[in-house]
């Protein structure tokens, strides 16, 4: 299907509830604009795109309106000769297009950085994980205040492998992310960990889905935000665990720290069980700072504004302690610590 | 019963049906004719009529709502639909009065027992309207008001048009407008101010005609300071041919009253039950919904209470079983609009031989109110690998002082304690039946005694040959 033959989303949906779509659009909805490749720079290396996208089975609107709007490819390998990345994403341009795609053939490490001024940035990540293979991989989404971000990941996991994700988003104004992860084969295992950042008036609005699609699958989705002025926070999770999946054992939380009466968070973590032999939970949580925690900082002889930030900074550090692989860890705190600094 | 009725009958123990003997039956359909002869019939005064017409355009505009279970909503026919019966000529307010076999349907459900022992007042609905109805003398010296919907609009038509849609436009969605636009029935409650009834008041809904639409409407209105506990139930004959139930309940809590609302439906399962329950608490308020759902063919209900005043509390336990053929769809809707109001939301769902129960809820907090906390937990056990259990649950929150948490799980029932309570001396369906038992149980004794009695062994019912 054509991206004009998809008609336009309503509220109606779930996945565009709360960020319309003309909102992430460069332009207007109904037209496709021709737009150029995003500058990847991939372990200090500038890379091209030499691959053709093949056509996506998800007849999603954004993940169509990228392949129309740009069809270039950039390959990227984990392998045993390349175990540890770190790709930077920026352009000089107003709009710019990057799909990434990863093949991981090994236990190694993929670290994404979303850098510049960039006026509207498109995302498509996709990637497969081996059999016995472990990908760690990072992302940290640190574009100027006034960015647009349309970010669209697809990532399939066989026998027996592991994706560690770890996600810091605290750049750009309007953000809409759309990450799927589809758990193919017996033994695969998926732990997402995603902090999140709003201030002054940025929106940022996360949709998570899971899909056990094999028995034994292992999937936990931690998203923790934090949202002050008038920063708005989505979290919408499906978890999905089809029919003939038993052992499966999923869970997902969303926890969400109010810091102003301004701030907003909306929370859905939906659950579609078909399999009785499972474990599958959700919990979602919004509060305030606890005084009490305050207080306590406060005797210590921190400054009321320290303390907040010391224990905003430890919650959201906390969301990525479950990542094993010590420099996608390191990095994704030293990202966030920076931010506090 | 013929041999026909008692083969669809199966397990459901109310699937019987009497004989119809309608004094009014209105032909299959719905138009703006059948809406002003409703109210015609029932000598209604003009803005009622204006009301019920704006709502069946409403209805006739509006399209299918493009979520949940779309395929069993777009099977349902509205042009197969009777629209309204009368089966007595009017509300009698002695047993003896009702007409023969009206009496001996609800004599089989136990209706007048239950009174004797522990009401407070009851009112049996049969198809559209009330066949039966009585309030204890000491109630209606204190002033309670409790009628069925079409008198209390005769008699208090102030008081009905004061509060009537109030809580629930009926442009609120599809089914509230074909609610408003047909409704027949329900019950009308007004409870003075600082008056406390003590023993529960009853409604009894029974749909006995085939491809028979039934539209009660109630509204409950506590003055301050007062409190009532209301209890319904519901029941339908199993035909092969689908029945229509599309309630609205309307609920209206002043400054510090109370009220409880207590269902259990157990309609046969080929009864649509599309039900739109809502209530308003005032200042320091509290609204209960205590909802189980065992029967019907596809249920979409989420009670809702919105927290107009400030430190109101809402409180909604609900259960769902979903058997062979089932969906349902349930939940509960918490609006926090005023500080320090408070809520819990309850629910437990078992999904059992491919049934499927969906937990769909909101708790949405307002800019304004500050102070406010919230629990929400839901609870889901699947019986079998062909059921299926989803939850989908909302929170909005745009006030940083609240406090709200959410958890949620699906699993099956362990192993483990079957293994315990069989290696006591229980047969594994024995086992299985104390632990679903036990499961419900925080629903069950919330409910009067003899409804948890009477949901037990319906669960024991549903619960037989669940396993293997």
């Amino acid at each position: 299907m054509n991206y004009l033959e998809i008609p336009v989303p309503n509220r109606a949906q779930h996945l565009w509830r709360y960020t319309p779509w003309s909102k992430v659009h460069p332009t207007e909805v109904g037209s496709v604009p021709k737009i150029s490749t995003a500058k990847v720079i991939l372990n200090d290396v500038e890379i091209k795109s030499n691959d053709k996208r093949q056509k996506s089975n998800l007849e999603e609107i954004s993940r169509v309106f990228l392949q129309e709007s740009n069809n270039s490819m950039h390959l990227v390998s984990v392998n045993e000769a390349s175990p540890a990345n770190l790709i930077t994403i920026s352009s000089e341009e107003e709009q710019a297009i990057c799909h990434i795609h990863v093949e991981c053939s090994t236990s190694g490490s993929l670290i994404v950085k979303l850098d510049g001024a960039i006026n509207w940035l498109g995302l498509h990540i996709t990637g497969n994980v081996a059999k016995n293979c472990t990908l760690s991989f990072g992302l940290v989404n640190d574009l100027a205040q006034h960015s647009t971000i349309l970010r669209c990941e697809d990532w399939n996991l066989l026998r027996d492998s592991v994706l560690e994700y770890g996600e810091l988003s605290i750049g750009g104004s309007q953000i809409k992310s759309d990450i799927r992860t589809s758990l193919d084969e017996v033994n695969s295992s998926l732990t997402q960990n995603i902090a999140v950042i709003t201030e002054d008036s940025r929106h940022d609005d996360h949709h998570i889905e899971i899909l056990h699609r094999s028995g034994n699958t292992n999937s936990s989705l931690n998203v923790s935000s934090a949202c002050s002025d008038k920063g708005h926070t989505i979290g919408t999770g499906l978890l999905m665990i089809q029919e003939d999946c038993d052992g499966c054992d999923a869970g997902q939380v969303f926890k969400n720290l109010l810091l102003s009466d301004t701030a907003k968070a909306e929370s859905i973590p939906e659950l579609e069980v078909l399999s009785d032999d499972v474990k599958a939970a959700h919990g979602a949580a919004s509060s305030s700072v606890d005084s009490e925690q305050i207080h306590y900082m406060m005797s210590r002889g921190f400054s009321k504004v320290h303390a907040e930030a010391l224990i905003v900074e430890g919650f959201l550090v906390s969301c990525f302690a479950k990542i094993n692989n010590n420099e996608v860890r390191q990095y994704l705190i030293g990202a966030l610590t920076a931010k506090y600094l | 019963m013929n041999d026909e009725a008692n083969n669809a009958v199966g397990d459901y123990q109310y699937g019987f049906h009497d004989p119809e003997n309608a004094t009014i039956r209105f032909d299959k359909g719905l138009s703006e004719q059948v809406v002003r002869d409703i109210s015609n019939l029932k000598e209604e005064p003009e803005w009622m009529t204006e009301i019920r017409v704006k709502a069946y355009r409403h209805f006739v505009s509006r399209p299918m709502p493009d979520w949940g279970n779309c395929s069993m909503l777009e099977s349902i026919k509205f042009d197969d639909v009777t629209y309204f019966l009368r089966s007595s000529k009017e509300t009698a307010n002695d047993w003896d009065d009702v007409p023969e076999d009206i009496k001996n349907t609800f004599n089989r459900l136990g209706i007048p027992e239950a009174e004797q022992k522990w009401l407070g007042g009851v009112t049996a609905q049969y198809e559209s309207e009330a066949v039966y109805h009585s309030v204890r003398e000491d109630l209606e010296e204190q002033g309670v008001i409790f009628l069925d919907m079409d008198a209390g609009l005769k008699e208090y038509p102030e008081l009905v048009k004061q509060y009537f849609c109030s809580v629930i436009p009926y442009a609120d969605n599809k089914f509230s407008a074909l609610n408003t636009a047909v409704w027949s029935g329900g019950s009308f409650i007004y409870v003075p101010k600082g008056v406390h009834v003590e023993m529960p008041v009853q409604a009894y809904f029974r749909i006995n005609a085939k491809n028979m639409g039934q539209f009660e409407r109630t509204l409950i209105i506590a003055d301050e300071g007062s409190s009532i506990n209301y209890v319904e139930g519901c029941t339908a004959p199993t035909y092969s041919t689908d029945s229509l139930h599309s309630a609205v309940v309307e609920l209206i809590a002043m400054e510090g009253a109370k009220i409880r609302y207590s269902t259990v439906q157990n309609w046969s399962a080929n009864v649509y039950n599309l039900v739109t329950k809502r209530g308003i608490a005032h200042k320091n308020a509290v609204v209960e919904w205590v909802d189980g759902n065992i029967g019907s063919k596809l249920t979409m209900k989420y009670p809702s209470v919105i927290l107009k005043g400030e430190g109101a509390h809402a409180e909604i336990i609900s259960v769902a079983y979903a058997g062979a053929g089932q969906h349902q769809d349930a939940g509960a809707k918490v609006h926090h609009l005023a500080p320090n109001t408070t809520s819990n939301i309850l629910s437990k769902s078992i999904s059992k031989n491919g049934g499927r129960s969906s937990y769909r809820g909101l708790l949405k907090v307002n800019p304004k109110a500050h102070g406010c906390r919230s629990k929400v937990v839901c609870d889901a056990l699947m019986l079998d690998a062909d059921s299926r259990s989803d939850t989908y649950p909302t929170m909005e929150v745009s006030n940083s002082s609240a406090d709200l948490e959410h958890e949620a799980s699906v699993s099956k029932i362990s192993g483990d304690q079957l293994f315990y309570l069989m290696s006591r001396g229980f047969s594994e369906e024995e086992a299985m039946g104390l632990i679903v038992n036990g499961f419900f149980e925080p629903f069950t004794r919330e409910l009067p005694m003899e409804y948890a009695v009477e949901l037990n062994k319906l669960l024991e019912l549903e619960m037989e040959g669940a396993i293997g």
